[in-house]
């Protein structure tokens, strides 16, 4: 009875043994998955906190006082600036998610020519970072020096035309036209999962398209529009370089600004940094407190099919032509103006009010990149964005694996750490990091920015893969495991090879957040670790167009190549449907 | 033993569930289950949605742990108390209901996955993976990509894969449940050839009870996660212990008796709401108590009713009734017949029917096929 028949391919059953070493491994896996998510991320956000309370924020021995925190407290300008930050975030958030759910409703629900042109337009503003936003901007609306308004004048426009982008509805239109397709991302998604019968049924009832969109659209988007909101409001609260190029005059100073000063001013005052950082973290984790709500309201409320089905797209009929120039207008407002102005800045030597005597040169190309740190920062940044994105897409398919199917013991609380920064804005969390790596060997190398921004988008890669992994049924890595294959195998010959799609969009939207970011690396910089980014922003800073323009075109430029070569390297070649 | 006798013996391993208790979701969906299956057996776990028939099949493949009891393989444990022999170490196979054949392997790699291990030949792995698609019929499409198959495709990809590894118990988790109903049938009987041919110990799981009495060596009726019967397809249709299993088995009338006198081989019931209280013969089926008096519930199949004219045909096990109504559905009618307020579903000739004056009628059915569940409320 024991004699096994040579055709059998099976290898001799485990013994009681090897299940115990088996579990050692899994708890072995977990702790050390653990331990490395609380260093690279749980330390940096505890120690905001903590380090505010600090004599010295930097000596844990030095003792605590809450001097620093009253001082940051008690100061009339800092509640100013604090009121200022949240209503500017909350309007952005609002318009940003408005002008993005138009854009998601009617690209979803219209049959439009040339779909995924409008689509890729709708997210285009991505690539072109608020910073060089604003460069541009300023390029194109500065009150006294904007080529918008040379032309204008030349054309003998009157005084009162005269557009102002450092104003505060300047800088909130800057910020919307960089945020909208977040807007647009958020709702699109949640339209498409929508079944279109919801619709369908109201047509049936005789109501039109628009008594629809408001009775029916609405209602049911009101959760990913609320997650939405938050989102941008947070990101929005974070983001220093708009604020500090174009409320430059005073107008706007919000507290990343001041976290900035705080840092860079002199003398550096760290305790009054990390004083305005918890300000900061108390209202964006009360944001997030609401954003997690709605995030559970919405697996509740929105009808996901498993399959896709053809949602029913309306003929657009006589209102065709105004969807289009609404199109055409995002694209001038984020696209081509933008990029005109920086083109132009950077190709031409001009002086404000003789644009038409502009003469077409290299110079200022050559002079940026030969200039001081130029090479150096264009290979930091090349650096970062290859690595940055690649162990963030490789670490959360390997979490989410842990989490989503193994379901080992601590793979939620893994999770929960890994997420944690999605809840602080940039600034903030490197703050944090700046605090807990400042007397490391690490601190002022290129490596600690690379860690800082790992640890920052991994939230947002393992929202990605998650949502890769919920779209594979679970029964192909089961098929796998009863032919044999150890978890390893499964995961490299099943898991892996379907998760691409995800892998691919996560590494690419890593990539594009890697070569623009700019909050992250300032707070982090050093002379031998600076980056394209950090460069414009100095040129910036001292007054210097011209330069970070031409920086801002050699980022886009990075942008459109990487993701070129991570099509090819990465995309999905033969398209084979995934289930 | 002979050689030839101890090869196939070997190959085919037993398998054996005892007092199997086990959770889905944090709550208890099997409470403690006891089954075996010999050696080259065809068994199939039947029940309704939610009875725990999956849970229990994918205890036994590994995928699921077990709360408590023991599974053993080929004799040896693979799962009780802490030990969890893992999926990959047990060498079973498993088609899975949504086939799970993976997209981004050709229909060879598919099958061929479970071979790959240690260095086995590739020239042995070849020759085993046109063996199994030969087996199902898909010898011309190795080297075919798994996306473009259709539905019974992937199925025959499923269950070449699950056949490659020569496991020692294939496990079908509702295999047939995605197709239509032309390639279901046709699907079942190659399932079936492939298990004679092979000799596999096999469990199969489904909530359709004409696959369960197609294809199996025994049934296992499973309600909310404990066993009601177990038995050939045969034994579980005509003598069914429950009304749940008489009723999952097929069409089925239920009425109310009393149990009157019991002999060594034969029961009398009377049937009091039927008209004219006639009393039913029937066997009396060992093994089963009953005394004179009990309450019970005759199980009347609606194909074993016979029509007779009101005045005519024998005068046992029948009662008159009048037809209120039938429905003509080519192959037969069904009929239904109204006796002392109680309405019965028949099957019966068309041309039966004709011959009925105002539908008065008698109906009569013989002890031979008339069996009794204990009475429910």
């Amino acid at each position: 009875m024991t004699q096994t028949a040579t055709a059998s391919f099976g290898p001799p059953p485990v013994s009681r043994r090897s299940t115990a070493l088996v579990e050692l491994a899994e708890n072995a896996t977990m702790t050390l998955v653990v331990l490395g998510l609380l260093v690279l991320v749980g330390l940096p956000m505890a120690f905001v906190l903590i380090s505010a309370f600090l004599r010295d924020p930097f000596d844990i021995t030095a003792g605590f006082t809450l001097a620093g925190l009253v001082d940051v407290y008690t100061d009339r300008e800092i509640w100013h600036s604090a009121w200022q930050t949240l209503v500017m975030s909350v309007a952005v958030g609002f318009v940003s998610t408005a002008v993005g759910g138009v854009l998601a409703w009617v690209l979803t629900r219209f049959r439009l020519p040339a779909t995924n042109l409008l689509e890729t337009l709708s997210v285009v503003p991505l690539f072109l970072s608020p910073l060089v936003g604003a460069i541009a901007w300023v390029a194109i609306a500065s009150p006294r020096s904007g080529l918008l308004n040379d032309i204008l004048r030349t054309m003998g426009a009157p005084e009162w035309l005269t557009l102002d982008v450092m104003s505060l509805p300047g800088i909130c239109f800057v910020m919307v036209f960089h945020y909208a397709p977040y807007g647009f991302l958020f709702l699109s998604s949640a339209l498409r999962n929508m079944d279109a019968a919801m619709e369908e049924a109201s047509y049936m009832c005789g109501r039109g398209v628009f008594d629809t969109a408001f009775n029916i659209i609405l209602p049911l988007l009101r959760s990913a529009a609320l997650s939405s909101l938050l989102f941008i409001s947070i990101l929005a609260s974070g983001e220093f370089s708009v604020a500090a190029i174009l409320g430059a005059g005073g107008v706007y100073e919000p507290l990343s600004v001041h976290l900035y000063e705080a840092i860079y001013g002199f003398p550096a005052d760290f305790g009054r940094a990390t004083g305005i950082a918890t300000m900061m973290i108390i209202a964006s984790l009360t944001a997030f407190y609401f954003y997690r709500r709605t995030l559970r309201d919405s697996r509740r409320s929105i009808t996901v099919s498993g399959r896709g089905f053809a949602s029913r797209q309306i003929d657009p009929g006589r209102w065709r032509l105004p969807i289009l120039v609404l199109f055409g207008f995002y694209a001038l407002v984020t696209v081509v103006l933008p990029y005109l102005a920086l083109l132009f800045i950077s190709f031409t030597r001009f002086r404000t009010g003789q644009i038409s005597a502009a003469v077409f040169t290299f110079d200022n190309i050559t002079r940026v990149w030969n200039g001081a740190g130029a090479q150096l920062a264009f290979f930091n940044t090349l650096i970062l964005s290859v690595l940055v994105p690649a162990v963030c897409a490789v670490l959360a398919v390997f979490l989410v694996y842990l989490h989503d199917r193994l379901k080992l013991r601590g793979t939620t609380l893994a999770t929960y750490i890994a997420t944690s920064p999605i809840a602080v804005s940039h600034i903030v969390f490197a703050t944090g990091f700046l605090v807990i790596y400042i007397h490391t060997p690490l601190y002022s190398t290129l490596w600690l920015i690379a860690l800082a921004l790992i640890a920052t988008y991994l939230a947002h890669s393992i929202r990605i893969a998650g949502n890769g992994m919920a779209q594979l049924d679970p029964s192909l890595e089961e098929a796998a495991q009863i032919n044999g294959a150890s978890r390893t195998k499964v995961l490299a010959s099943v898991v892996m090879p379907l998760m691409r799609p995800s892998i691919f969009s996560a590494f690419v939207l890593i990539y594009v957040f890697t070569v623009r970011e700019v909050n992250t690396a300032i707070m982090l910089y050093s002379p031998s670790s600076t980056l394209l980014s950090v460069l414009s922003w100095d040129y910036m800073s001292n007054g210097s167009l011209a330069p970070a323009a031409v920086i801002g075109m050699i980022q886009t430029a990075l942008m459109v190549a990487g993701i070129v070569l991570a099509r090819i390297f990465l995309g999905t070649r033969s398209t084979k449907s995934v289930m | 033993m002979n050689m030839m006798h101890s090869m196939s013996v070997a190959e085919a391993a037993g398998l054996e569930v005892d007092s199997l208790v086990a959770s889905y979701q944090g709550n208890q969906v099997v409470h403690g289950i006891s089954f075996d299956i010999k050696p080259g057996q065809f068994v199939t776990l039947l029940g309704p949605s939610g009875c725990g028939k999956s849970t229990t099949l994918r205890c036994v493949a590994g995928l699921h742990k077990i709360d408590g009891g023991r599974i053993l393989i080929g004799g040896e444990q693979v799962a009780a108390g802490g030990l969890h022999v893992r999926p990959e170490h047990r060498n079973v196979n498993m088609v899975f209901q949504s086939y799970a054949v993976w997209p981004h392997m050709s229909v060879f790699d598919n099958v061929a996955y479970g071979l790959k291990r240690g260095n086995t030949d590739k020239a042995v792995i070849a020759r085993r993976v046109n063996e199994m698609l030969e087996l199902v019929g898909l010898q011309d499409y190795a080297k075919r990509g798994a996306t473009g198959l259709s539905g019974g495709q992937q199925q025959r990809v499923a269950l070449a894969r699950a056949m490659a590894t020569n496991p020692r118990v294939l496990l079908l988790d509702e295999p047939l449940s995605n197709l239509d109903s032309v390639l279901r049938t046709r699907m079942r009987a190659e399932i079936l050839r492939i298990q004679r041919e092979t000799g596999k110990t096999t469990l199969y799981v489904t909530h359709d009870c004409s696959e369960a009495l197609a294809m199996s060596d025994k049934i296992i009726i499973l309600d909310q996660g404990r066993i009601d019967q177990v038995g050939t397809p045969e034994e579980l249709y005509d003598t069914p212990v429950n009304r749940f299993v008489a009723r999952f088995l097929g069409p089925v009338n239920f009425v109310r008796a009393r149990v009157q006198e019991i002999s060594t081989r034969e029961l009398a019931a009377v049937a009091p709401d039927l008209d004219q209280a006639p009393v039913f013969r029937m066997s009396r089926q060992r093994g089963r108590a009953v005394s004179p008096g009990d309450k019970i519930d005759l199980v009347i199949r609606p194909e074993r009713v016979l029509i007779d004219k009101p005045d005519e045909g024998d005068e046992t096990n029948s009662f008159p009734a009048r037809l209120v109504r039938s429905d003509f559905l080519g192959s037969h009618c069904e009929a239904v017949f109204e006796s002392g307020g109680v309405e019965l579903q028949c099957q019966v000739e068309r041309k039966r029917l004709a011959g009925l004056k105002n539908g008065e009628a008698r109906l009569r059915i013989d002890p031979d096929y008339l069996t009794w569940v204990p009475a429910e409320n």
